[in-house]
Formats: structure tokens, sequence, C-alpha cells
């Protein structure tokens, strides 16, 4: 079985869905949002250089940085002591991945938590999470899914059986899918496959979302969502950016324009939850 | 220049017997100092603080009562919060500066409410320690004395004549309203601290005040609401001095509430105390006393909400108790089983038997666990390998060990030989062989920094060598200067101590149990000693400590308890870390997991509620949580007028922000800082 390429696990997550939950950021996505908070996944970077921890101009060194080859020396970045190079994400076999997980099965107890897989995409490696998704489900683990859904259907027919919930991430914003009737068609079929489930419909708001209004209804009420939750989004990720080398615009969302969407979307009856992070 | 003059002129003009008093009292007069708060020694004396004693020709016990019954004559007490507290500062009984003073007590307070002079004088009566006896019976002329003295003083209010009717009775009856409970628990708490012992604790108010209220409530003569205005006041009186009691910050007092935990018969203690007193903490701002909670698997989901709401306001209270853990240690270490179900506190965190204990949780300097290691490393023969450097990093702390524990001459105290079990039987003073547990305790400092250091060694310089041994030499021995890289490589990396990392848990567990060892083979006063890594002295130890191998500068502060020095440690993490920890054998003296909560926890309490309760259920075995937001601080640094107020956790206690030296602001910014980013 391929392992899986996980970018990140962050235990005693609050914020994440019901209870105490560990959320495993799977790496890799088919889409390519300019604000996304995971842009190795984005453009296929293995590795990114986390330039702040150079000591290069930062502070004075003579004895363990002289033969770098930020320094004219023939020592590869990638065997630098201070670990400059991190990779984008490690390869868990579904046994490892399980293990871990496995160390907060008494809180997610406790506490009603469970899982949540985001990413990327995690449908998109729903070969390598199926078994670990029958695994988890043996020991009840509650399972949540942030996705966008825009991945192949077969892969959600796949693992449905054993998600719980899913917070699906609509594509809606201008620069984005939104008037893309084949993305709506998409997501529309898609919400079938899950109509027995538990769906939380969350869209990253952006400057401007506001001005189509009236067409970002539409397309929500098209795909049946009552209820929405906004999620301003912010620069949080641009050292991130920074450490790729890839350019970095900011989206960062200005209240005011939110607020003004949000009045739409209330007139519109549509029940709306803005989230901070 | 004056001071010195007059320091001249006292010293030729007075008799060489009373300036050997005035050398006698050096210990008071240092307590007067902290009452005065700055001002000089001679000054004190000038301000003629009354200082009673000492008595030539007499035991220790012997000036003790005869001082004790003086101060009962003069001593002038108060009644700030409706209840009449009998502890006058301005009296100091004068103590051999030779003794170490009793500190760290915690009274059966169940026993003190049923305390009767008559009983006490008809037990005293089988004595057959002629001069124990004559003690005892002096301390109780000075309970009757006081008593009496307050009685006759005119009344101006209504409260005021309860108060005196209260004192009048309470000497040869048990009170029979939760209000009357309250008043002769501060009756006998404020003489012990009038006694000269310090770090008073009040253990389980909850337990021991449930039949009182309960009665009250039946009887109609008292609502929750009359209760809690009750409670609140008790404790608004015991923090109303809390300059003149505290130790060495403002707010050191050890003065600690217990709630929570099993009674004798191993039911759970949950009751609408418990729930008042978590109320309270968490509806007010005071630093003193604070609140100690005794968890279990059992203990029900509104006491843990009400544990978060108080912990939420910043003021650290409550300190959280592994109980099941700590009672089975106790029992490993020698203690009855019949005992350990009144388990209570030292001043801080240190567990030992309410009632029944004489053990001071730390009487000796703590051991500095990473200075010997740094010393290794600077000297000439430093080995060239990690195991024969650990070899002889472990001798180094063995002998050290040996050589701080020592016996200690104590202070004596026929104020508590009343009230703890076996002393009357015994016949013996409460610190000379009368109580049933005299277990003292040390504590090692720098755990964390120690367990970096030798990671840093194994992996970075006899493993990769990214370092060479000479470098970190050099290194240490210019306190980092010039060698800043060489410090980065140090502080940086994954594997530092709080991760749940196989090799961090086994070094960490291999100095524990190295640590233990040695202790296990040490007595103090003939008894076995209990070793703790938690220490509030991590300021204090670090500024005469070396640069050490984890990246610490020369002076720095050491790290705070079990706590996490790096930021990539979360509140997950270090609760698995902990838990995996081993608390066996004489590791019992204090084990706290010291966290800052992110904010976004508070948001919602009842998943923190869980992540503690599983905390509890995995084995952490005290945790003591901070609420901090690192911007507030360094604005009520700079700003501290705009902060009166703020209230923060320091290593055992909780004390206004603007109350503390800039190194401990300074090292709670750091912390701050560190937990914010992870």
């Amino acid at each position: 079985m391929k392992p899986l390429k996980v970018a990140a696990i962050q235990r005693g997550a609050v914020y994440d869905g019901s209870g105490v939950r560990t959320t495993v950021f799977l790496s890799g996505c088919n889409l390519s949002c300019p604000w996304c908070c995971n842009p190795e996944t984005v453009y296929h970077k293995d590795y990114l250089l986390e330039k702040e921890k150079c000591l290069k101009n930062r502070i004075k060194f003579e004895h363990i940085c002289s033969d770098c080859i930020f320094m004219s020396g023939g020592r590869s970045h990638f065997d630098c002591p201070f670990e400059l190079v991190k990779p984008t994400y490690i390869h868990y076999n579904t046994d490892a991945l399980y293990d871990l997980l496995s160390k907060d099965f008494s809180l997610f107890c406790e506490s009603g938590g469970g899982v949540t897989f985001s990413g990327g995409e995690p449908l998109l490696q729903a070969k390598g999470l199926h078994e670990l998704l029958i695994k988890l489900k043996e020991k009840r683990v509650n399972i949540i899914f942030e996705t966008s859904l825009y991945a192949p259907d077969n892969n959600l027919i796949l693992l449905d059986p054993y998600i719980d919930e899913y917070i699906v991430d609509l594509k809606l914003q201008p620069q984005m899918l939104l008037g893309n009737m084949a993305y709506l068609d998409k997501i529309k079929e898609q919400l079938k496959i899950i109509r027995t489930k538990t769906v939380r419909f969350r869209v990253v708001f952006v400057n401007g979302m506001e001005n189509v209004a009236h067409e970002f209804i539409d397309s929500i009420r098209e795909l049946g969502v009552r209820r929405l939750q906004l999620l301003k989004c912010h620069d949080l990720a641009k050292k991130k950016y920074l450490d790729l080398n890839l350019p970095f615009n900011s989206y960062a969302a200005d209240i005011k324009c939110l607020n003004k969407l949000y009045i739409e979307l209330y007139n519109n009856n549509i029940e709306v939850e803005i989230l901070q992070v | 220049m004056i001071k010195k003059i007059i320091k001249f002129i006292i010293k030729k003009s007075l008799p060489k017997r009373d300036l050997q008093s005035l050398r006698t009292w050096r210990k008071n007069i240092g307590r007067l100092r902290r009452y005065n708060r700055g001002y000089s020694r001679i000054h004190a004396i000038l301000k003629r603080k009354d200082i009673i004693g000492p008595y030539r020709n007499m035991s220790a016990t012997q000036e003790f009562a005869h001082q004790f019954k003086i101060m009962s004559q003069i001593l002038k007490w108060s009644m700030p919060y409706s209840y009449i507290y009998t502890f006058d500062p301005s009296i100091i009984r004068a103590i051999d500066i030779e003794t170490s003073l009793l500190a760290s007590i915690t009274a059966d307070f169940d026993k003190v409410l049923r305390f009767k002079i008559d009983d006490v004088r008809s037990e005293l009566a089988k004595c057959t320690n002629l001069e124990f006896r004559e003690c005892e019976l002096l301390i109780l002329d000075a309970f009757t004395i006081l008593a009496d003295r307050i009685n006759s003083m005119p009344v101006t209010s209504t409260r005021e004549k309860w108060a005196l009717d209260c004192c009048k009775k309470m000497l040869n009856s048990s009170p029979s309203t939760l209000d009357e409970a309250l008043q002769k628990i501060l009756f006998f708490d404020g003489l012990f601290w009038q006694a000269g012992h310090y770090h008073i604790g009040l253990g389980r108010l909850d337990l021991i005040l449930e039949p009182f209220y309960d009665s009250d409530i039946e009887a109609g003569i008292l609502t929750r609401d009359g209760a809690k205005d009750l409670l609140k006041n008790f404790c608004l009186t015991l923090g109303y001095q809390t300059s003149a009691k505290s130790c060495s910050l403002i707010g050191d007092t050890g003065q600690y509430i217990l709630l929570g935990g099993i009674d004798k018969n191993g039911k759970n203690i949950a009751n609408q105390l418990t729930e008042i007193f978590l109320e309270i903490f968490a509806e007010n701002h005071f630093p003193d006393p604070k609140l100690i909670l005794r968890a279990n698997s059992d203990t029900p989901d509104i006491i843990w909400e009400k544990a978060i709401k108080s912990v939420a306001t910043g003021n650290g209270s409550p300190l959280i108790m592994n109980e099941t853990v700590i009672m089975n240690g106790l029992m490993q270490f020698g203690y009855s089983s019949g005992d350990v179900w009144n388990v209570g506190t030292s001043a801080c965190w240190e567990p030992l038997i309410i009632g029944k204990s004489f053990d001071q949780n730390n009487p000796l300097p703590s051991i500095n666990l990473v200075d010997p290691l740094s010393q290794i490393i600077i000297s000439d023969d430093c080995p060239d390998n990690f195991d024969e450097l650990f070899a002889e990093y472990k001798q180094k702390i063995a002998e050290e060990i040996r050589r701080i524990a020592k016996d200690i001459k104590f202070d004596c105290s026929p104020v508590f030989s009343i009230f703890f079990d076996e002393c009357i039987a015994r016949g013996r003073d409460f610190s000379d062989g009368g109580t049933i547990y005299s277990y003292h305790g040390m504590q090692a400092i720098g755990l964390p920094n120690l367990v970096n250091a030798l990671l840093n060694l194994k992996l970075k310089v006899f493993g990769k060598a990214i370092i060479d041994i000479n470098q970190l030499k050099s290194a240490i021995k210019h306190d980092y200067v010039g060698f800043d890289d060489v410090r980065e490589i140090l502080l940086s990396g994954s594997s530092k101590f709080g991760k749940n990392d196989d090799a961090v848990i086994s070094v960490t567990n291999e100095v524990m149990a190295f640590v233990n060892d040695i202790i296990s083979t040490v007595r103090v006063n003939g008894q076995k000693v209990k070793i703790g890594f938690s220490s509030p002295n991590y300021i204090s130890t670090g500024i005469s400590s070396l640069a050490s191998p984890d990246g610490r500068r020369s002076g720095e502060p050491l790290a705070v308890h079990i706590s996490p020095t790096s930021s990539d440690i979360d509140l997950s993490e270090v609760m698995d870390f902990a838990s995996s920890l081993d608390y066996g054998g004489n590791r019992l003296n204090g084990n706290v997991v010291d966290f800052i909560v992110p904010t976004s926890y508070l948001k919602f309490p009842e998943k923190l509620t869980s992540i503690l309760r599983n905390a509890i259920k995995n084995g952490v075995y005290e945790l003591q949580l901070n609420v901090l937001d690192k911007n507030t601080l360094i604005d009520a640094k700079l700003h501290p007028e705009k902060y009166p107020n703020l209230i923060v956790r320091v290593w055992g206690f909780s004390a206004y922000f603007n109350d503390l030296p800039d190194e401990y602001k300074d090292n709670i910014i750091n912390r701050a800082s560190i937990y914010e980013a992870s």
C-alpha cells in the first residue's frame, strides 16, 4: 500500500469539530487557491527553506557555518545542522499513523472528539486512507473530512462509509470557480453521494466577493446550502511562501467587505457564522 | 553613612549580652524587614517592634511556651472582614539563629474545630513527660488569656458582639454553625502564624465544613449565597496580611485551601462548598490564599468546569493534584494506607498527610542538576566520550546530594503539638518525634536544562560531531560570547525536554531514577528523604550557575518545573511526556507540570476539561496552569499603574504582577512568549 504523504499532524485541536481532535493535514491538492495556507501542496514542493533559521546576517558565527554553501563552502543546505531544510511532508504507512492517532483515543472518548483529515485535499489519497479509516472505525473513532469535494467520485465512494461528517470548502470566489457550471455540477453530484452525512459548508472570504454577492448566493442556493461558515482570509502563511521562494500576494480580508456580504446573505435567509483564525 | 554611624554607636554602647541577643534575633528582624518592606534592620528596631525573648536557662520548648504566653497578653487582634484574626505581625518570637523555622505545615482543622481545652488538659494529665506537659499547659493558658482579652474588649457592633461570644465559648465547645466554624479556624490559624511558623495550609475545608453548611441550610439559617459571603470574608481575612506572611516574594504565604478528592471511606468530595470556593476565586481577584484541587477519574464535570473558570481568570488557582498517583506513591514510600486518603500539601505542591506530618518540604538547599555538568565540561580532564562524561556527572551529583543532605536543627512547636496526632500521647514535641511522619524533602532544580544538555552532548557533540567538546568547553567558559552559532545549535532541534520522544523520555527517566537511587541512601534526622523535581529557586539558583550545555547563558534562570522549554511542544505533547515519567520510589516531593494555556483553549472550557481529565487518567502528577497574554504582561511592566490587579502564578503561589521583582517579571514574559508560539 502506498504510504500517505502527511504535511502535518496537530493534536489537541479544539476548532476542527466536536470535542478535542487530532487533525491530519494530507499533502497534495489539485486546485490552486492563491491564498492557500499550504502552498507546498499546491506547487508540489518537497522541501522548504526556513530562512529565519539561517544564521547568515543574523548573528556572528565562526565555528559551525563557515563551510556552508551559503558561505561559499562545500556543505549542502540539506546537511545544515540547524535543519534549515524542512520536508513539506512525511511518509506514513497505515500502521505508523494509526499508532500515532491511537495515543489520543482515550481523549477522543472523553471529549467526544476524533480525527479530522484536512490538507491539501485528503480525498486524493483515498486508497492510502482506506485501510486507516477501517481501523479507526473499528475503534469507533469519529472521523471528519475537510474537503473541497473536487476529487474523483470513486475516491469519495470508497471513503464515505467511514466518514461521519464533512466540512466542505466551497471554491466560490471570483478568482476560483464562481460562475463555473461544471464545478457546480460536480459538487452537486458529490453532495448526493454524501447526502446521509452531516455536512457543514465553509467558504474562504476574500475581498471582492461582496461585489458578486448575488452570483454567490445563487450558486450556494443551487447547491442547497442554507447555512454557511465564512472564514476570513488571513496572511499567516506568508512565511511559507517566502520559504518556498514563491510570490506572495495578500488576500487578507477587510472586515467591512465581509460585513457587506454577510448582510446580503442574511437578507437572503442564509445563516452565516463568521470564523476567525 | 548615618546608618553606619548608628550601627557603630549601638555596637559600642550596648552591653555584650544585648548585642548577643540582637544577633540571635537576626532571623526575626529579617521577617520584620519583610513586614516593613524595605526598612533596614536598624530602622526596624528603632520603630520599636516588640521582639519577645530570648530567655536564658530554658529549653527551646520552655522558651517558646513562655514567649507565646507573653504574646497572648499583648498581641493586638484585628477584625478586617467581620472575623477576628489573631495574628499580630508586629510581635515576633525570638528564635535561635541556628534553628530552622517550621514551615509548610497543614494542621487538621477538623481537629481544631473539635478542640476543647478541658479535654486537652485531661489528656495532658496522663502525660509522663513533665517538661512537655508544663509547656503545653502554658500554651493552653495563652489561649485562655487571649480569649479572655478578646471577650473583655468593648463592642461597637452586633458583629463584634457575635465574635466575642464566639471566642468566649470556642475553647470549650465545638462550633454549631458555619460562621462559628470559620471564626474558630481563623482564631487558631492566626495563632499558628503568631507562633513564628509560616506557610500554614488550611487543608480540606470543603470536607471539614460540610456538616456545618448542611446543618445551617437545613435549619434555614443560611442560604447558599449567604455561605458564599461568609467564605469570601474568610478568604479575605486570610489574605489581608499577605505582606507580613510572605516568605521570599509577596504572595508566597503557603496558605492553600484543598478541595475535592476522596474521604476516609473512598467517597468523592464534590459538595456545594467545593463549588462555592471555586466560584469565589473565579469571581474575585485575590492572589492569597490559593486553591489546590485533588482530582481523580471521578471528579465531576461541574467541578472541572468551575476549576477552569477560576484558572481562566489568570490567578493560577487551583493547582491540580492527581490524587490516585500521589496516594499510591505515598503508600509505596512508607505512609500508611489508612492515612493517605487525607493527603494534603505543604505550601505549594509537596504531598504530606494533614494533621500527621511534620514533613518539611524543602529545608535544605536545592540540588542544582545542571551546574555540575558545566563544571565537568570546562575542567581540564573532561572525558572525551558521552558514557564517561555521564558517569563522572553522576558521581558529582551523588557527592553533591550527600553534601546537602544534613541533619537539621528545627524550631519546636508546643502549639502544633496540641493539634497533631500522637504528640500528646507520646509526650513529645511536634518536631521532636511527636508526629507520626517526619519525612523531609529535597528538591532538584534544572531537570529540563540537564536533559536538554545531555541530549545535546549525545546527539550533537559525541554523536553527529556538529561541534566538538573543546568548542563546547570554550563556549561555556566564555558564556557563549563569540559562540553565538554554537549556542544556536544547542538551542535548536526537536529532541527537547517535554517531547514525547523515546530518547527524551529515556534520558529523563534515567536522570530521575539515578537521583532517586542516591536520595534513597541518605537520611535527614534519621528519616528517609523525599525528592521532587519542582523547586521555587529557579531564578536564584540560575543566577549563581555557569552557562550550561543546553544553550542557557550564565546567570539566566533555570527551567521551571517539568515544563517544556521549546515552542514546538504543545499541551498534548507535554501531558503525554509527563505521563510517561516514573514518579516511584522517593520521587514524591512534588512534580509539577507548569503550562501556560493558550487562550484558544479557554474559548472551549469543556474541551480543556477533557484534556485535563485525560491527563490525570494517564498519570500526570501535578498540573499548574497559567493563563497569560504576553502583550498584557509587557504593557504591565511598562505601565504598572494600568494593571493594579493583574495576578500571575509564580512558582507555586499567585502574586500581583506589580509586586514581583523585575527578574521574575522578565521570566514570566519570556515564558509567555515561548508558549504563545507553540
